[in-house]
């Protein structure tokens, strides 16, 4: 089932003399209950999608629909779905913790605000601190308590723009966990971000956009698969006895690109997983291997593929 | 219409503004404006010989109801600034603060979030505005006699409606601005363009179409103009409907229809709302 759509949306911002256009004609789809991660390199276009996605702007052309409610048309019925933490989320610093989630439990018919309050409080860790004021926060805390303030309604769909930025370690991975955790439990969750690691430790799909189009929409595994037969991938052997002949033998393997020698053994260099292969040679020679390692196009390379490709063109 | 959204944002601006320091300020200069301003008036107006400007002692003269009508040039001089000083940073502060969006994302319209707002710096505005002229009125009773009933109620409801069409404009500059400083000035623009610069405009329209400048301020002519010139200002509408209500020679606005002073006030009133909410429903794209 399908909670968020977006169709040919299109952001453009009207200027004195020149128009610029954050978002060019995106089209996706985000399934219920998985955590679609949205990355790209900053003034790719990701916060004027969430804006538009929340309701908060209006799309230049195009549509988004959130839970089947159009949010434009039912902006209302859509933002009662819609958890939104952003980037830099800015609170009434006058405001104890605790009512300032009262104050936004208060836009829903909620029965029991307090209550409701005092158990976000203390899920997100900052239930010493209900009766202290917001401005007394630190920034980490602060962040806990946007998300707080986006869980207030229960919603279906919690929207996350750079949660990462300004937590430390610590914070980052606090954070991630309360959302993993909220994923469990059915919450689907729409990350963006430019942290690589982040999406890839978190999300099921990726859509990658840059200068607001997207380039590509998938698993990362499946991203991996298509970018891996254009990219390269290393085997590193750790191996004694690598003699000059047999690394002849490995260079002359189709699918091989080059072979280098490593201070414990090779590193071979090809297009696809060449790994048995190599190491059937090896056995056959009489090499000791102790180990052999692969590794395949993270994220990053991926991302930095698909956006370098994108930049060339 | 999320009712509850709109009254959330309302009870929360109108008590942050309520507890505000610059509220405090406020209070000092409304004390010396409305109550000051009535009180000293109902005084000379039982000793018209204190008086040196013969119009004003003819005026006061009247009796308790001129006395009203008179302070209330004082309380539209402050009561404007009032108005324009609490909701100045209304908009742009939330959105300097990055606080709107936490706002814009609940389940409530554009239009209810500035709605809400409205009706909350207006009742922070009003309840100590309200208490004052109350004292106002009192002071004036115990002085110089009881005003009309339908004067003191329009001494009250005026003056709330009053700040309320300020507040709206403010409003409006509010939502534009990206910076506080361009907020502040628009807010000083606003009020010197209807308290200072809208006294001129009559002056020079007479002067443009040719109107004898010695005889202007006993020239029926020039009065009429000037009070249809008036109700293109919310001061004017103000004291024009304030002088509908007070009666007499010299308050009364002559030539135009008693009702026009009334309307142009109701106007006054909604327009900028309605303006105010459709340029922040635009402006927070």
């Amino acid at each position: 089932m399908c909670v968020i759509e977006a169709q040919n949306l299109t952001k453009v911002f009207k200027g004195f003399r020149k128009s610029f256009t954050a978002v060019d004609s995106i089209s996706f789809r985000v399934e219920k209950g998985e955590v679609f991660g949205f990355l790209g390199p900053n003034a790719a276009g990701k916060t004027t999608t969430i804006r538009m996605i929340s309701g908060l702007s209006r799309p230049t052309s195009g549509r988004v629909s959130v839970c089947g409610y159009d949010s434009i048309l039912d902006n209302v019925k859509a933002k009662k779905h819609i958890g939104l933490i952003p980037e830099t989320p800015g609170f009434y610093g006058e405001m104890k913790g605790i009512d300032l989630l009262c104050f936004y439990a208060e836009f829903y018919s909620l029965s029991d605000r307090r209550k409701k309050a005092k158990e976000l409080m203390e899920r997100i860790g900052l239930d010493d601190f209900t009766d202290k004021k917001v401005k007394t926060y630190s920034h980490g805390m602060k962040k806990r308590l946007a998300l707080a303030s986006s869980l207030i309604n229960d919603p279906e769909i919690l929207i996350l723009d750079e949660p990462s930025t300004g937590l430390d370690p610590k914070g980052i991975s606090l954070f991630r966990k309360l959302v993993k955790d909220l994923n469990n439990e059915g919450v689907t969750v729409f990350l963006s971000s430019h942290i690589l690691s982040e999406v890839e430790q978190m999300c099921d799909r990726v859509c990658i956009l840059n200068k607001g189009k997207i380039i590509a929409v998938d698993s990362i595994e499946n991203l991996s698969k298509k970018i891996g037969m254009k990219t390269q991938m290393n085997v590193f052997i750790d191996a004694e006895g690598i003699t000059d002949n047999v690394l002849d033998v490995v260079r002359k393997m189709s699918d091989v690109l080059r072979v280098e020698k490593t201070g414990t053994g090779i590193n071979v260099v090809c297009s696809r997983n060449v790994s048995p292969a190599v190491n059937e040679i090896l056995v056959r020679n009489r090499v000791k291997v102790s180990s052999i390692r692969v590794t395949e196009p993270s994220l990053e390379e991926i991302f930095l593929k698909l956006t370098g490709e994108q930049n060339e063109s | 219409m999320n009712p509850k959204g709109v009254f959330a944002i309302a009870k929360r601006e109108f008590f942050s503004n309520l507890k505000s320091v610059r509220m405090l300020i406020l209070l000092i200069l409304f004390a010396l404006a409305v109550i000051g301003s009535a009180y000293g008036l109902a005084v000379l107006s039982t000793k018209p010989g204190m008086i040196p400007n013969p119009e004003i002692a003819e005026a006061l003269s009247m009796g308790p109801n001129a006395v009203l009508f008179i302070s209330a040039s004082f309380i539209a001089f402050v009561g404007s600034i009032a108005a324009i000083s609490i909701s100045f940073d209304s908009i742009v502060k939330e959105k300097l603060a990055n606080s709107l969006d936490l706002l814009l994302c609940r389940p409530l319209s554009k239009r209810e979030i500035l709605l809400g707002k409205f009706l909350g710096l207006w009742g922070a505005l009003s309840l100590p505005g309200i208490i004052m002229l109350v004292c106002a009125v009192l002071s004036v009773t115990n002085v110089a006699g009881m005003p009309s009933e339908k004067m003191m109620f329009g001494f009250i409801v005026f003056t709330v409606i009053f700040f309320g069409i300020f507040i709206s404009i403010q409003q409006i500059f509010s939502t534009i601005s990206k910076t506080l400083g361009t907020a502040i000035l628009s807010g000083i623009g606003i009020w010197f363009l209807f308290t200072l610069f809208w006294t001129l405009v009559p002056l020079s329209i007479a002067y443009l179409i040719g109107m004898p400048m010695e005889t202007i301020q006993t020239n029926p002519e020039y009065n009429l103009l000037s009070s249809k010139i008036d109700l293109f200002s919310p001061i004017g509408a103000y004291e024009r409907s304030l002088g509908i209500l007070a009666g007499g020679k010299g308050i009364r606005p002559e030539g135009i229809p008693y009702w026009a002073p009334f309307l142009s006030l109701f106007l006054w009133f909604f327009i900028p709302l309605l303006i105010s909410m459709e340029v922040f429903h635009r402006r927070t794209e």
